[in-house]
């Protein structure tokens, strides 16, 4: 429900299991899907968002939290005595610091960064797969995406050799 | 069932029940009537070892012996992992779960597993409708009604998440034909549902305790992955939606994209996802070994095969760039082509030849205007050509929504090309590299979206531009008329004019730049030019940042750069970037130090000069801004040279320490203790 308190808008989420957070509109609105839904007053009510449990919700709430611009309204933890480049560094190291999950919790990080189109995130999540595929080798990328190689060897071969140049 | 003695006993009668021998299709005689996939029997045992190696059922929930709580852990599990359409396996297995528990809870005889006894004889067409039926069977009405006639009560948690579960099937028609035929796996529940029942299990108990038995398979899977090594795994990366997917895509360069087809099968042609097909002939073709002809060789047979992978897609990107061949034309058209065929956005063809003399301009690449259909013309949004021959055909009304137009060695004409960029309404990036026009650049159409135009040695007679957002303005060449009387947001500009001086330049540029706020402007200054202390208006109202590149020639007088400051009074932040092409006299004593009337920059913050050398011009003018810049916090001298002149050598021999000693001699007691002085 968007209540209002202290002057700040509020919004509440729901997960699909039931729980529910009450943000800041500003907080909530780093996602571009919810962004979408109170420009379009689609909000009037809690906003349930499916597919993701209210531990991954969670989460993407605290990454918003983090994330959201201190200029604005909120004010959040804005701190006018610190410089942006330091507070760029600091949010950098919170940034490392928040992704040191599992993979499956990985995992569902970018899909709701996904759905809730929150590119911070979204970027922040899908970099160690970026780079896993950038640095390794098949067999390392493999066992990080938990796949198997099922190709009979020939087969591999064949497709090494289709596109050979990609393999040197 | 309320141990677990009784549980291990229903276990090992299914397990004995699913004997290999027995469920051979020539085997053994009850389940004659209905013949099974030799892999749904290969996944009966594969599970029933599973059972017996990993004690699955040891759990202290299934001790408990209630059907309800192993469907609240499945529904749990499918609930706190989500469900997407991308997952009908874990939908699948709340759907067993949910006819079952349906069946067990209503106490019938017959009633749920008819469904799923009818199964094998479902052809994989009638999976949809099953799906229906189910969703129906679950209507929370029925649902509500059973659960009020049977003694035991459905547990409310699983009833809304079947519930939301039959919802979401119905939104997404989550169970489509081909997931299905492609996950055995779901398949394979199902029908090993249809093989107990088949089997005809007699009493309830037993019954339930192979639901239970599949339940809690189903269950262990979902939550701690596959059961069998070969089946395969929760790919989490491969479940992935398709426009995470792109993003990391789109991120890995076009090899390492390509080179995760070997990863598994599933990931053969994952990579064509990928909205940007990029060719960099230095990179897919590794060193040119083996000369021209070869390389240019490999290089087409590169793009060729991997075009041909990706038939039939549609991408936002081609980007070609290679040392153009003469071998490349045909090829160039099927790509472009290609580009059409695939909708794609962008089209990158960057040909111009790596040597660093500047190729003839024959032989250059002639675009083919004729491939383009009206489509793809509307469809064009960035198009960056190098080394190309550009030309327009007659009446081409421009492409309209086109973003971006990055021309660098092309061959145009001066003719053809304003009337296509009058008709390009959308676009926001304009740049236009050695491209020769050799006459006016006149756009009369409004660009209304233009912010940022560039125009480098394009031997342009004038330029006019309606472009009332222009933010940025770059150009280098010759000085000519110059009409941007409607850009009045045009606050960046950096400029370079080549024989002309700087009184003419200033006078331009000051109607030009009427709004500019940063301005960096490259000068070539012969000395008598700089009218010694003349006084020019206040042009530059609104610049806060100036950035001057000047080459010292012998006899410069750099104190009379002051007057044209004034014209800027206003600046915040100034930049001195003096390039030395020949020998300087660094300042002597006892030259007397000639001072100007007091002109002060109370804004000027910051000042930064690098190629000081310290000679008598660059000591005078400091003097002078250090005494008339009562804000001043920062000044960096820098004696080497930022900008380098082609064709010198940086001159090493400058004492440094003299330098340093002069300018610190001089700024003594004239600087204010807030300002922070560098000496570099």
């Amino acid at each position: 429900m968007a209540t209002r308190e202290a002057g700040k808008k509020m919004i509440m989420l729901k997960s699909p299991d039931g729980m529910e957070f009450e943000v800041e509109e500003a907080v909530a609105m780093e996602s571009q899907t919810i962004r979408k839904m109170i420009e379009d007053d689609c909000a009037d009510t809690a906003i349930l968002i499916p597919n993701i449990n209210s531990k991954i919700l969670s989460r993407v709430i605290e990454y918003c939290n983090k994330h959201v611009p201190t200029t604005g309204a909120t004010g959040a933890a804005a701190s006018d005595t610190v410089a942006p480049a330091a507070l760029a560094e600091d949010l950098k190291i919170w940034d490392a610091e928040f992704i040191k999950v599992n993979r499956a919790t990985r995992f569902d990080l970018i899909q709701a960064a996904s759905y809730l189109n929150i590119k911070g995130l979204l970027d922040l999540t899908s970099q160690t797969t970026i780079d896993t595929i950038s640095d390794n080798s098949l067999e390392e990328i493999r066992s990080f995406l938990s796949t198997k190689n099922d190709y009979l060897p020939e087969e591999e071969q064949t497709i090494r050799r289709e596109n050979q140049w990609a393999f040197q | 069932m309320g141990n677990m003695l009784t549980v291990m006993l229903g276990t090992t009668a299914v397990v004995d029940h699913c004997h290999p021998r027995q469920l051979h299709p020539g085997g053994s005689s009850r389940i004659a009537g209905h013949q099974f996939e030799p892999l749904s029997i290969l996944a009966f045992r594969a599970i029933s070892e599973h059972i017996g190696r990993s004690e699955a059922f040891c759990r202290k929930q299934i001790l408990n012996g209630r059907f309800q709580l192993l469907t609240i852990l499945v529904c749990g599990a499918i609930r706190s992992e989500g469900i997407t359409a991308n997952d009908p396996f874990k939908l699948c297995g709340i759907l067993i779960c949910g006819v079952l528990s349906d069946y067990i809870s209503h106490d019938a005889e017959e009633p749920a597993t008819d469904l799923l006894g009818d199964l094998p004889e479902f052809g994989m067409g009638n999976i949809l409708n099953f799906t229906t039926t189910v969703a129906d069977h679950c209507h929370p009405r029925q649902l509500r009604i059973g659960s009020g006639t049977v003694s035991r009560q459905l547990e409310p948690l699983s009833i809304l998440a079947f519930r939301a579960l039959c919802k979401h099937i119905q939104q997404h028609e989550a169970f489509h034909r081909k997931r299905i035929a492609n996950g055995q796996f779901q398949l394979l529940s199902i029908l090993l549902c249809g093989v107990i029942h088949a089997k005809g299990i007699i009493g309830n108990d037993r019954c339930k305790l192979c639901c239970i038995l599949i339940c809690g398979v189903i269950s262990d899977y979902i939550h701690h992955g596959p059961i069998d090594a070969h089946e395969s795994a929760i790919d989490l990366f491969g479940d992935l939606p398709e426009g995470v997917l792109c993003t990391i895509f789109s991120k890995l360069s076009l090899k390492e994209a390509v080179r995760t087809s070997a990863v598994s099968r599933k990931w053969r042609y994952l990579w064509t996802v990928c909205p940007k097909l990029s060719f960099d002939g230095s990179t897919i073709c590794g060193n040119n070994r083996y000369g021209k002809q070869v390389y240019a060789l490999a290089f087409i047979r590169i793009v060729n095969r991997v075009l041909a992978q990706c038939r039939g897609k549609l991408f936002e990107e081609l980007a070609i760039k290679i040392d153009l061949n003469r071998m490349f034309v045909e090829h160039l058209n099927n790509w472009v082509r290609f580009a059409v065929s695939s909708s794609a956005k962008t089209l990158v063809f960057d040909l111009a030849p790596q040597e660093h003399q500047l190729p003839g301009r024959d032989g250059q690449y002639k675009f083919p205007f004729e491939l383009l259909d009206k489509d793809s013309v509307h469809r064009l949004q960035k198009i960056h050509l190098s080394f190309v021959d550009f030309q327009p055909p007659m009446q081409f009304s421009g492409f309209p929504n086109l973003r971006k137009l990055d021309l660098n060695l092309v061959n145009v004409n001066g003719k053809d090309i304003p009337h296509m960029l009058s008709n390009c309404c959308n676009l926001e990036w304009l740049s236009m590299v050695r491209c020769h026009l050799n006459g006016e650049l006149k756009v009369n159409g409004p660009l209304p979206h233009l912010l940022h135009l560039k125009l480098v040695y394009c031997d342009v007679t004038s330029i006019a531009f309606d472009t009332v957002n222009l933010a940025t303005f770059i150009y280098k060449g010759r000085k000519v008329p110059i009409d941007l009387n409607k850009s009045l947001e045009l606050v960046c500009a950096d400029i370079w004019f080549s024989t002309v001086t700087f009184e003419r330049a200033i006078t331009l540029l000051g109607k030009v730049l009427k709004n500019v706020q940063h301005l960096t402007l490259d000068m070539d200054c012969k000395p008598p030019e700089i009218p010694r202390l003349m006084h020019y208006r206040c042009m530059f109202s609104k610049m806060t940042y100036l950035q001057l590149r000047l080459v010292y020639v012998e006899g410069l007088d750099v104190l009379s750069l002051v007057s044209f400051l004034r014209s800027a009074p206003f600046i915040e932040k100034l930049e001195l970037h003096f390039c030395f092409p020949g020998y300087i006299h660094l300042v002597q004593e006892p030259e007397s130090i000639r001072k100007l009337p007091e002109c002060l920059f109370n804004n000027l913050k910051s000042l930064h000069v690098t190629g000081f050398k310290a000679c008598t011009g660059q000591v005078e003018f400091l003097m002078h801004m250090v005494e008339n810049a009562p804000a001043l916090e920062g000044l960096t001298i820098d004696q080497s040279e930022k900008y380098l002149l082609e064709g010198h050598k940086k001159d090493a021999k400058t004492v440094i320490d003299l330098v340093h000693r002069t300018a610190k001699k001089y700024l003594e007691g004239k600087i204010s203790p807030r300002c922070i002085l560098m000496l570099l």
